[in-house]
């Protein structure tokens, strides 16, 4: 047995197979953000079908705020959807629900709110995609939490699970 | 029905291996005849099964019977007759699938050479490979099962490959070439077992063993460069090679193969290296393991990733014990192996193949950190990043002009020890061509310096590669007295390994130079032009005429019409839209014009509505036709060095 | 209902500039993050030369493991044009990797910084190739070669060439 040999080879081979065995269950496209506990980037975006309204986020501060990056090429983002609504409808008045359309025409949005059930909350349009950026958006969709004093909370990758979005919102009370 | 047969096949394929890998080491053991005979029998029926099962799939497919899931998966009515007989390894089943059948053959080409040659090692060596052969068996019986029947009811219509994969005429001949080149690294690694188990790795099995190794070797070229070919022509990018973890993945074993055919080429003059010989054929093989597991376990972060499976663990556990009994086996045989050879001189050939050999697998080290290490930061501290071309070039750069320097001076220096004068002599011309070369460079505008090192390395080892071929021809021509011509034919007959070899080398030269000017002084912007407009760019001018919208069965097409004006045109450019109903998004295919200086390239970005407008990204992209060139420089060189030498194809005659 | 808080939302908001004329109006405000820029403002060829070495530095998030320079992703062209603004305005490199850093993590750096546990990416390659160019010198010296060079053949003047023919006489 030349030892020299095994030892060399082990220490090669063994962190490998330690190192792709620990990859599994993560999935890759999970990236965890480091807004997390940082105050939300200030955005002033136009909101859709609103006469050149617009909202800045620093107005909604005091309530926690719920944004939704979507878009109508998302395929995920039709799924979603239902959620969000009820979502919108059953914390209306305490927390704010909005979306923000991300690379997208204002006349596909229109029609694709109408085929999805409506608009039950503002969705804002992210001219020059510069929000997507400052929030770090990757993959559609992508939502953020937003707490009282202006703080993220959480990011929720693809559709969001109705359940968990409940439960750390009621968590901010 | 004929999923049925195809499952038949793959359970009958799954017996024979696993009952030829018994009794391989079984005849290995007892050195018994008889069973070597059965198990070459087994490897046979392996062979056939595999091949039969292969065949039941593209009938599948080809009849669009849609009651195999795997053709409801990837086939489609509308689909060309060719596009759905290459749909077969278009997903992860089928290329398992296109694996065993490629296995098989290779296995077949190996148990008919090894019939009557070598009966200490050849039974080790093809017990390994029905092993190997065994678990691809196991998994298209199993796990990765291509003929499982589809849900109820049958779908009568499917939605057809993956569109990126239906773009281009490459991605039918990529895939196969790189699958010769992975499979076929499992001949040397058997071969290489063998050796180890039997203790016996004579000049005759090393020489067959360089072959072993250079064909999938040839092959695995050939995958990389048209992958390279076809993420140009069809990504629409302007580039040919991301780093991507699965282009990493078949990169690694080349350059491990290509360190194990330059030291197997050590063992037959000096009777050194042979271990190392040894554990480079098995990393060879275990890193087209770990490719194949980095492409279909879904833990790397890919483009070309093929979707997350279950196959993934089953594969780890066969990559961590082919690991483990490597090591272990290596560990415990590779002192029986070590000949009693002398040290090289330190500036002797040997010495830089050894270093050769050292650049390598450093580099193939690095790129193999360079990958896994996002996984690694991950499961050792939860942090996501990423390692991307930055880093990859920064390291692959100064060991990529390191080989060039070392193709240069390796072949002119002398064997064993040689004298100052003669190592200034040999030196000398080259070191001429090598600033001729540099002054050339410089005259065509090339002022980096890394792109300056690659031309002066480039043109010295040209130099040296051409002296190389020629130098024969003149001696028999000034001692023979024969004429150029049938001196060249005797010199390329006799020496063909070696005329191969070196146009290899000229090959890579091409290669390594073509890359660093291409990735030096590319220029790239991006235009919207309304019809009729036109914009300068570089030399060039380009307008935008029109839409042409072209309806195939699969898809609809609408190429942008561009004229371009300027150094080697007019000429008219279209890149294209392609919208498959499968497909949420268009997906672009640039146009490019192909010259000996440079490619005028041109991808869309968007077209209006109106198909009045059209934003286009535009390319000039210095050499890069010289990386295919290249290729098939390589390619050419490999079947030379590959042909039958004379005396043999006289008998043959 | 929707009219309603669309209104009780804008009402703050509509009292300021109106929307949308210039992108920097509806833009954030990079100052927080990454400070003033450093540099001049830049335009023409030398915006555009900056905005590919920065982008070329960033991965596209969509399409990994391909830079933002490169990918045709609208994803990846959005955060091109971001770092375009960036560049124009006088950040410099450094400054707009780390804007970008600040919303999407290292991730986003395909080029992992050199500190910390990182340096193994840098430091394990360096340390192997060292250790073999040991290995091979150590190999080289130990034992200086007791055979003279291979035996000249008949012409014996120029030991190129007698290495030519044995090579292909083999």
């Amino acid at each position: 047995m030349n030892w020299k040999v095994l030892l060399a080879g082990l220490v090669l081979v063994l962190p490998l197979v330690w190192v792709l065995g620990s990859g599994f269950g993560n999935d890759p496209t999970y990236i965890p953000s480091p807004l997390i506990g940082k105050p939300a980037p200030e955005f002033e975006l136009p909101v859709l079908d609103g006469d050149g309204q617009t909202v800045r986020l620093s107005s909604l501060q005091g309530k926690p705020v719920f944004v939704n990056f979507w878009a109508t090429w998302c395929g995920t983002c039709g799924v979603e959807h239902p959620s969000l609504i009820a979502l919108a409808k059953r914390y209306e008045g305490r927390a704010q629900f909005i979306g923000i359309a991300y690379l997208d025409k204002e006349d596909n949005l229109r029609a694709w709110l109408k085929s999805h059930g409506g608009m039950h909350f503002p969705s804002l349009i992210d001219v020059g995609s510069a929000a997507a950026v400052a929030y770090g958006v990757g993959r559609l969709p992508e939502s953020y939490l937003i707490d009282q004093s202006g703080v993220i909370r959480e990011k929720y990758f693809g559709a969001i699970d109705p359940y968990k979005v409940i439960e750390d919102l009621e968590a901010l009370w | 029905m004929l999923g049925r047969l195809g499952e038949l096949f793959a359970l009958l394929g799954l017996a024979a291996a696993t009952a030829g890998g018994v009794t391989g080491f079984v005849a290995g053991r007892t050195g018994s005849h008889a069973l070597l005979r059965v198990t070459q029998r087994l490897s046979s029926a392996f062979s056939s099964a595999m091949f039969a099962a292969f065949l039941v799939m593209e009938y599948a497919l080809f009849t669009h019977d849609f009651s195999v899931k795997y053709v409801s998966k990837v086939g489609s009515l509308a689909s060309p007759t060719h596009i759905t007989l290459v749909s077969l390894w278009s997903s992860l089943e089928g290329s398992i699938l296109l694996w065993g059948a490629v296995l098989g053959a290779f296995v077949a080409v190996f148990a008919a050479w090894s019939r009557d040659r070598h009966p200490e090692t050849t039974p080790w060596a093809l017990g390994t490979m029905l092993w190997v052969c065994a678990f691809f068996a196991f998994l298209i019986a199993g796990p990765a099962n291509p003929f499982t029947p589809a849900p109820d009811p049958v779908p009568t219509d499917g939605p057809g490959p993956n569109p990126l994969l239906q773009n281009h005429w490459l991605m039918i001949v990529h895939p196969p070439m790189l699958y010769l080149g992975y499979v076929g690294m499992t001949g040397p690694f058997g071969m290489a077992i063998g050796a180890l188990i039997s203790g016996r790795l004579g000049p005759a099995w090393t020489q067959a063993l360089r072959k072993a190794i250079l064909v999938p070797w040839g092959f695995l070229t050939v995958g990389i460069i048209l992958g390279g070919w076809w993420a140009y022509d069809v990504l629409g990018w302007g580039g040919y090679w991301a780093w991507d973890p699965v282009e990493n993945a078949s990169f690694l074993p080349w350059l491990t193969a290509t360190a194990a055919l330059h030291a197997a080429m050590l063992p037959s003059r000096r009777d050194t290296m042979k271990g190392w010989t040894v554990t480079l054929v098995l990393v060879t093989f275990l890193l087209t393991l770990l490719g194949t597991f980095m492409t279909r376990s879904g833990v790397f972060n890919s483009v070309h990733s093929f979707t997350q499976s279950e196959i993934g663990p089953i594969f780890l556990v066969f990559l961590a014990i082919c690991l483990v009994a490597c090591v272990l086996l290596l560990a415990s045989r590779i002192d029986k192996l070590a000949g009693e050879g002398e040290a090289p001189a330190p500036v002797s050939r040997e010495s830089s193949f050894l270093v050769n050999n050292l650049l390598l697998v450093a580099l193939t080290f690095t790129v193999l950190v360079g990958t896994t290490f996002p996984l690694i930061m991950e499961a050792a501290k939860d942090v996501r990043l990423s390692v991307g071309e930055p880093y990859f070039n920064r390291v692959a750069m100064p060991i990529g002009v390191a080989l060039l320097f070392l193709m240069g001076v390796g072949p002119a220096l002398p064997w064993g020890e040689p004298g100052p004068g003669r190592l200034v002599r040999a030196l000398g011309p080259p070191t001429g061509a090598a600033l001729a070369a540099l002054g050339v460079g410089w005259a065509l505008g090339v002022d980096t310096p890394w792109t300056m090192a690659t031309m002066a390395t480039g043109g010295f080892a040209s130099w040296v590669t051409v002296r190389e071929m020629v130098a024969p021809v003149l001696l028999r021509v000034r001692e023979k007295g024969e004429s150029p011509v049938v001196a060249l034919g005797r010199a390329f007959r006799r020496g063909h390994r070696r005329y191969g070899g070196y146009l290899v080398h000229v090959g890579i030269i091409m290669i390594i130079v073509a890359i660093a000017v291409s990735h030096a002084y590319r220029k790239d912007v991006e235009v919207t032009l309304a019809a009729g407009e036109a914009t300068t760019f570089g030399d060039y001018r380009f307008t935008f005429d029109e839409i042409d919208t072209v309806r195939e069965s699969h898809r609809q097409r609408q190429e942008a019409v561009v004229s371009v004006e300027g150094p080697g045109g007019p000429f008219t450019l279209r890149p294209a839209l392609n919208h498959y109903s499968a497909a949420m998004n268009a997906i672009g295919s640039p146009s490019v014009k192909s010259m000996l200086r440079r490619d005028v390239y041109a991808s869309v970005l968007s077209i209006a509505p109106d198909e009045r407008q059209v934003g286009l990204h535009l390319y000039l992209t210095p050499g890069v036709i010289w990386l295919w060139i290249g290729g098939a420089v390589c390619v050419l060189g490999t079947l030379v060095a590959l042909m039958p030498p004379p005396q043999k194809r006289a008998e043959a005659a | 209902m929707v009219t309603l808080l669309f209104t009780l939302l804008a009402a703050p908001a509509a009292a300021e500039a109106p929307v949308a004329a210039s992108a920097s109006a509806v833009g954030l405000d990079p100052t927080p993050i990454i400070g003033a820029p450093e540099g001049p403002p830049l335009q023409g060829e030398a915006l555009t030369d900056a905005t590919v070495e920065t982008a070329r530095k960033l991965r596209c998030p969509t399409c990994q493991g391909m830079s933002v320079a490169e990918s045709p992703a609208e994803g990846a062209r959005a955060m091109k044009d971001e770092v375009r603004k960036l560049r124009a305005q006088g950040y410099s490199d450094q400054q707009s990797l780390d804007f970008f850093e600040a919303s999407y993590g290292e991730f986003i750096l395909l080029e992992p910084h050199k500190k910390g546990a990182n340096l193994a990416l840098w430091v394990t390659p360096a340390a192997v190739a060292l250790a073999g160019l040991a290995l091979v010198a150590l190999r080289v010296r130990k034992s200086p070669p007791t055979h003279p060079a291979p035996p000249s053949g008949a012409a014996g003047a120029d030991p190129y060439l007698d290495r030519v023919r044995q090579e292909i006489e083999s």
